[in-house]
């Protein structure tokens, strides 16, 4: 597969959009030790293969937090502190607007399936979860990206997945891999369908 | 501080501490589990609560999480004769009912409820309507805007405080331009609901600016996760976790405390009450005779 006409992403990374992953509200005892080992891994990988020019995709802030006074996109920050953690990033990485082409070389998505997995997860229990998250997975691990940019926003906003916005933009901009996507977390510990994968493009 | 409180057909004093006894007519609220789904048990724990001193009971058809769904002719079915019964038992004893729904507030008040306690911030518009119309007392919780029954996801603050004032305090001009008793109206920040285990902290730590808008505030704080979380404790263990937030609540100056345990809490409350120099220690000889 080769990249889409004007697209200069050669490497990208997919962690979770959990507010858990910010330096700030972590734990002693962390409950998500293991996505964020993984996460932070990716993004120092992403970091190693272009040090100073990665951008980062995630989904705009919620509107509810937005009436509450925080306007600043959750995934936006997560994705700059995995940087600055793994990738040993100085300086704030670019956000890709809503829409915008990418032109950086490496991109940093922030995004993760439903929360709506089990009896106790945020959302309680929707059956219709595993389906969705399942294709989402299946379009990941595959490398079928135009999936993503099928990803339904209103089935995804009844499943507590508000990344919607993120994977649509992956789905339709982001260049396919060009070999297998490296998967290097893939859990629901909460009740959120977690991903941490990896793959490089075809220049 | 806040002034004399007039919570339905009962009145207290402006220096005085409430405790409030939850009695849940659920069969799978967090921390009874069902205990009191029997209406005989719910019945004898009203008895045991008021032996033990509570002033106001708060009966609740409803849990919190989010589950099954209970519309609202079950959660009548659950509240209303037993409100009823409980009335004619304890003449005395300061009926408050746990729902956001109207329409059940009305049944209850009808039964003889004198306070309406909305746990989900104003869901209903209407409920203060209802309050006004029997004159009962209303909780005005905040949420910061959730649905009833959901789980926070995500949520964030700019200020956590603020957000708690702005809308508990818009939500008691509400009920007073309602017509629902000043003396009646109570604020309630509400741990946990919309908020993580840090939001609700910080809560705790600045009640005193709730205080200070003179409105009444009430805390439920019971076992609650954000003890829970802070501890790294379950259900059923969190009690000294939850008398410590008691305590800072109550130097910040809090009413109400909503509760499990009676006795414990009440000894808190008074203990830091007379530390803080409101209430008078119960017996003074000791170097005095």
């Amino acid at each position: 597969m080769s990249a889409p006409a004007g697209t200069t992403v050669r490497s990208v990374a997919v962690v979770p959009s959990s507010l858990a992953l910010l330096p700030e509200l972590a734990s002693p005892d962390d409950p998500l030790r293991e996505a964020r080992e993984h996460a932070r891994a990716a993004a120092a990988w992403l970091w190693r293969r272009h040090p100073d020019d990665v951008a980062v995709l995630a989904a705009p802030q919620r509107a509810d937090n937005l009436a509450r006074g925080v306007a600043e996109s959750p995934g936006l920050r997560i994705g700059r502190a995995l940087l600055a953690d793994g990738g040993a990033a100085t300086a704030p990485a670019p956000a890709l607007e809503p829409g915008e082409a990418p032109t950086a070389s490496g991109l940093l998505v922030v995004a993760n399936g439903s929360a709506t997995r089990s009896e106790k997860a945020p959302g309680h229990l929707d059956d219709r979860a595993f389906a969705f998250d399942d294709d989402l997975a299946a379009a990941l691990r595959g490398g079928h990206l135009e999936r993503l940019a099928a990803v339904d926003p209103g089935l995804a906003e009844q499943l507590w997945c508000f990344d919607a916005p993120a994977w649509c933009h992956l789905g339709r901009l982001a260049p396919a891999p060009d070999g297998p996507v490296c998967v290097d977390y893939d859990d629901d510990p909460f009740g959120v369908r977690y991903w941490v994968t990896r793959w490089t493009c075809a220049s | 501080m806040s002034g004399a409180l007039r919570l339905g057909r009962h009145e207290f004093d402006a220096d005085a501490t409430l405790m409030m006894a939850i009695v849940n007519r659920t069969p799978d609220s967090f921390y009874d589990r069902g205990a009191t789904w029997a209406e005989d048990k719910a019945f004898d724990r009203v008895a045991e609560v008021v032996d033990q001193g509570a002033e106001i009971v708060d009966i609740g058809g409803i849990k919190a999480a989010p589950g099954v769904e209970v519309d609202a002719d079950e959660e009548r079915r659950r509240v209303v004769a037993f409100v009823a019964r409980v009335r004619a038992a304890h003449p005395d004893l300061v009926i408050s009912v746990d729902t956001w729904r109207a329409e059940v507030g009305r049944a209850v008040c009808q039964e003889g409820a004198d306070v309406l306690n909305d746990a989900w911030g104003g869901a209903d518009p209407a409920l203060v309507d209802v309050a006004a119309e029997f004159g009962a007392g209303l909780i005005c919780t905040h949420t910061g805007g959730v649905t009833p029954r959901t789980r926070p996801f995500r949520i964030e603050y700019a200020d956590v405080v603020a957000s708690a004032i702005a809308d508990t305090t818009a939500y008691a001009e509400r009920a007073l331009a309602a017509g629902v008793p000043r003396e009646g109206i109570v604020i309630d920040p509400a741990h946990d609901f919309g908020k993580n285990t840090l939001h609700s902290l910080e809560v705790t730590r600045r009640l005193g600016e709730m205080v200070a808008t003179g409105w009444p505030v009430l805390v439920s704080l019971s076992n609650k996760d954000f003890v829970g979380e802070t501890l790294d404790l379950p259900v059923g263990e969190r009690l000294t976790g939850t008398l410590a937030a008691t305590a800072v609540c109550a130097l910040a100056g809090a009413r109400i405390y909503r509760v499990h345990q009676v006795v414990e809490t009440r000894q808190v409350v008074d203990m830091v009450s007379s530390i803080a120099g409101r209430r008078p220690p119960q017996r003074l000889v000791r170097g005095l005779a």
